[in-house]
């Protein structure tokens, strides 16, 4: 019984810090529509400013509070600026490529805040007042987690003052409901976004700030904060307020007691409350069908089949290709490999998210599935290599069609958070199970003695990633692909002509699952080993970045897009130590630059 | 013959009753237009019949056999076509791909993967599109065609499966009169000429006494009157309806 008190108290402090986390993401995304990435990096600003400030006044708790206030204070100043000078160029482009261009803030962050704090983790070191605790039942517990228990309502509760007893409030809300509305009634919007900006990002510097004294300001903050808050934000229902606190409470308390039943879960307990969640209430707890959003309703691009310049093109990028063994070494030849993989990688995420039209956030979980079995089935089941490239992508592609199948009802920003909560999950499985070996992952994984020359294994992987590129290439200009874009473009008009669009993206899921996982396999031979990174958000965000600078809407797209990241990204890190930050202002630049991506541009100039 | 007869169908949306127990038939080769003030549920009853909604209560028949309830891809299958009010194009495609796509939607040819899908029907839709008058605009895009070429686009998309039953909501809002009065006599010529069963809304007065055979008037969910012209201007119902009064 007392334990039971006990986990629910921790719960209740869990759910205020979950809260806290989402509140600012949310109340953004239901004004401006921006799914905002760089949202942890705010809360690790507001960490990290808190730092800053409160080592250098004393101790007593009034000070501790004016402290944390002036770092929220301070992040909702930044989170000004960077509506002012990035955001508001982007509202009108299509919202994964402001999703990007949060990412590329999230790098630049990053790297910034490593240079001005350092590599080393920040502890706030704590007063006694902050160290209490209280006997309750018996047990000891921390002061500090009873405050933050009282902290989550009280916000709750003054953002809800907030937004409905004043001018403000009230038309946030009115541009919640209806922006176009709210512009027609002449509102100044550019103050209202900024002002709902600065909003958010103070709160994510709040919670940052409050996140301290129970552990420290880290440069891993940042991902790990946005991952929670994306749960929670979509778990609650995107842009409700009481929604997030529902879900912070909800999956607080289910890790809370999760914990006690099984200890070993509680990374992929939050993700199955997701899935479970968004398979039976598409648009969260207490969310609503969003009204189309600036951007989604754009016109689409026209797609042609490949004109004789660019196919010539490509015959030559491929002769080269094929002649490459014969030029480069070893090394080169292993970069070229690495590149051949990220191709196909972003040729599969490409095939379901341009003519498919779902953006998955999730799409290194084939890569890993595929990954995994390739490594399994040649340190487990120590099969010759061919059976593992069979293994990968056939594996990759069941898990895919089994997954997709409570995917494809969805759409938009819920099926991009329900395939990150699936590649989550398929990371902790990874990262908690003995058989993947854990943390340490598979090692030694390499290819047949025929293939061990790296000049063979390079033209091994040519033919299987290039072949698996071309070959989605075809097959998304066969019936099946027109049939699939049809589903897409209409999918009212689609069913009007005996097509099953829920069937047709089914397929086109599993086929791309496949294919990454065919991506999995090679590149596990060729590097030799696994490790649950594979798996990891960053590599899903590398894919939708390779997609995204390539552009969704052209067909040659996913190729340009994964050579050009790929050759950056390289020589980047080989250039500079500073190689995020440089990453994530070459990715701003693009965005404004091209909001349609880089073949998108090229494509448009041509016809232009 | 009776092509389609629906009977007592019955539509909610919370506590809006858009279709409140309506019965019509359409004969093979008739020109049925269904008439009424916005929000009267026109819509809603052509999302019933082409199986875009369920009904809460009421059967749909189509040459005899119980449709009610099912996909709009099974009664496509069964050679019911269907424009909509807001217009929808496969927008990343040329004008003759998405007839194109239709075909090859109606051929069942969506599964296979290989072989360049721009390749197939292309006759049979330039064909198509001639019948509409679109075959010069045949390879520009269908997502910046004009507002009537649109609807003359879902036209030909539409009538590629090679319907028995055609559903057309406003399918010449937007056009100028002159363009409305020909794409009707062009529907009507098809109607008479190959039997087909055509239902239809139109606010343009003239165009529905024009062509249609037969006339529904629906309000508020219920239909008020049927018959041809002549009868339904001189409708009682029907004249307070448009025209106020009691
Ligand atoms: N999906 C829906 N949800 C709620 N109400 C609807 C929906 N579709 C139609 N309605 C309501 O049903 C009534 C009939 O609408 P509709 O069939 O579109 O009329 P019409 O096509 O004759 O203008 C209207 O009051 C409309 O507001
Ligand atoms: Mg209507």
């Amino acid at each position: 019984m007392d334990a039971i008190l006990i986990q629910l108290l921790t719960g209740l402090a869990g759910a205020s810090s979950l809260f806290l986390v989402a509140a600012g993401l949310t109340v953004i995304f239901g004004v401006t529509r921006v799914v905002n990435f760089a949202h942890g990096s705010l809360f690790m600003l507001g960490a990290y400013i808190a730092w800053s400030i409160l080592v250098h006044l004393p101790r007593a708790p009034g000070w501790h509070a004016a402290g944390v206030l002036l770092a929220a204070l301070a992040t909702a100043g930044i989170g000004a600026l960077l509506e002012i000078g990035l955001l508001r160029r982007l509202y009108r482009a299509p919202e994964l490529l402001q999703l990007l261009a949060t990412f590329g803030v999230l790098l630049v962050v990053q790297d910034l805040t490593l240079l001005l704090w350092g590599p080393n983790d920040l502890a706030l070191p704590r007063p006694s007042w902050l160290r209490g605790s209280v006997a309750i039942a018996g047990a000891r517990f921390p002061a500090y987690d009873l405050l933050l228990i009282g902290i989550g309502p009280l916000v709750l509760a003054a953002l809800w003052l907030l937004f409905s007893r004043t001018r403000w409030g009230t038309l946030v809300r009115a541009a919640t409901q209806d922006r176009e509305m709210v512009a027609a009634l002449g509102v100044d919007q550019s103050v209202l976004f900024t002002t709902v900006f600065a909003l958010g990002a103070g709160l994510a510097g709040l919670g940052g700030a409050l996140a301290l004294p129970d552990g420290s300001a880290n440069l891993q903050m940042d991902l790990t904060v946005i991952t929670d808050a994306f749960v929670v934000v979509v778990v609650g229902g995107m842009g409700s307020l009481p929604g997030a606190y529902l879900a912070a409470l909800l999956i607080a308390l289910l890790q809370a007691f999760g914990v006690m039943l099984l200890p070993n879960a509680t990374l992929v307990l939050m993700f199955v409350v997701m899935a479970a969640v968004l398979a039976v209430r598409p648009h969260g707890l207490l969310g609503r069908a969003l009204a189309p959003a600036r951007g989604e309703a754009q016109a689409t691009a026209l797609i042609r089949p490949a004109s004789p310049a660019l196919r010539g093109l490509g015959l030559a990028v491929l002769a080269l290709a094929m002649a490459a063994p014969f030029l480069a070494g070893p090394f080169v030849l292993s970069v070229l490999t690495e590149a051949l993989v990220a191709m196909l990688f972003a040729a599969s995420l490409h095939a379901m998210m341009g003519p498919g039209g779902m953006a998955s956030f999730g799409h290194a979980a084939w890569f890993g599935i595929g990954a995994y079995a390739a490594a399994l089935a040649a340190k487990g089941l120590l099969m010759p290599m061919p059976v593992g490239l069979l293994l990968g992508p056939l594996l990759a592609g069941a898990a895919a069609l089994a997954f997709g199948w409570f995917v494809v009802r969805l759409s938009g920003v819920y099926l991009a958070m329900l395939t990150l909560a699936f590649a989550q999950i398929v990371w902790a499985v990874a990262f908690q199970s003995d058989l993947t070996g854990g943390d340490n992952g598979v090692l030694g994984i390499w290819p047949d003695a025929w293939a061990q020359d790296p000049r063979v294994f390079y033209a091994l992987a040519l033919v299987l990633c290039a072949g698996g590129t071309l070959g989605l290439r075809r097959v998304l200009f066969s019936p099946f692909g027109y049939a699939l874009r049809a589903a897409r473009d209409a999918p009212a008009r689609a069913e009007a002509i005996g097509l099953w669009p829920a069937r047709l993206r089914l397929a086109a899921f599993a086929l791309a699952g496949a294919a990454a996982g065919l991506a999995g396999a090679v590149g596990t031979y060729s590097k030799g080993s696994v490790f649950p990174t594979t798996i990891s958000i960053s590599r899903s965000v590398d894919a939708l970045l390779m997609v995204l600078l390539g552009g969704v809407q052209t067909m040659s797209g996913p190729i340009v897009g994964a050579l050009a990241y790929t050759g950056l990204y390289d020589v980047l890190i080989r250039a500079t130590d500073l190689w995020r930050l440089c990453l994530g202002l070459i990715i701003i630049a693009l965005v404004l630059a091209f909001p349609q991506g880089i073949a998108g541009a090229a494509a448009r100039d041509r016809t232009a | 013959m009776t092509a389609l007869r629906a009977s007592g169908l019955h539509k909610a949306f919370g506590g809006v009753q858009a279709v409140a127990g309506v019965s019509f038939a359409i004969g093979r080769g008739e020109m049925l237009a269904m008439i009424g003030p916005n929000g009267a549920g026109k819509t809603t009853c052509f999302d019933l019949v082409g199986g875009q909604l369920r009904p809460d209560a009421g059967r749909v028949m189509l040459d005899g056999q119980d449709i009610t309830g099912q996909p709009p891809r099974a009664l496509a299958r069964r050679g019911v076509g269907r424009t909509f009010q807001i217009t929808a194009v496969f927008a990343s495609m040329t004008v003759r791909e998405n007839v194109q796509v239709a075909l090859q939607a109606h051929h069942r040819r969506f599964w296979r993967c290989w072989g360049a899908a721009d390749a197939g029907f292309r006759d049979e839709a330039v064909a198509l599109l001639a019948q509409v008058d679109m075959q010069t605009q045949a390879d520009r895009a269908a997502g910046v065609l004009a507002y009537g070429d649109l609807k003359r686009l879902e036209l030909a998309v539409a009538l590629a499966a090679g319907p028995r039953l055609l559903l057309m909501d406003e399918p010449t809002a937007g056009m100028a009169p002159a363009e409305r009065t020909a794409l009707m006599a062009l529907v009507r010529r098809l109607a008479h000429g190959r039997g087909l069963a055509v239902l239809f809304t139109e606010h343009d007065m003239d165009v529905v006494f024009g062509v249609a055979d037969r006339i529904l008037v629906l309000n508020r969910g219920h239909l008020i009157a049927e018959g041809d012209a002549a009868a339904i201007r001189a409708d009682a119902r029907v004249r307070a309806v448009y025209l106020g009064g009691p």
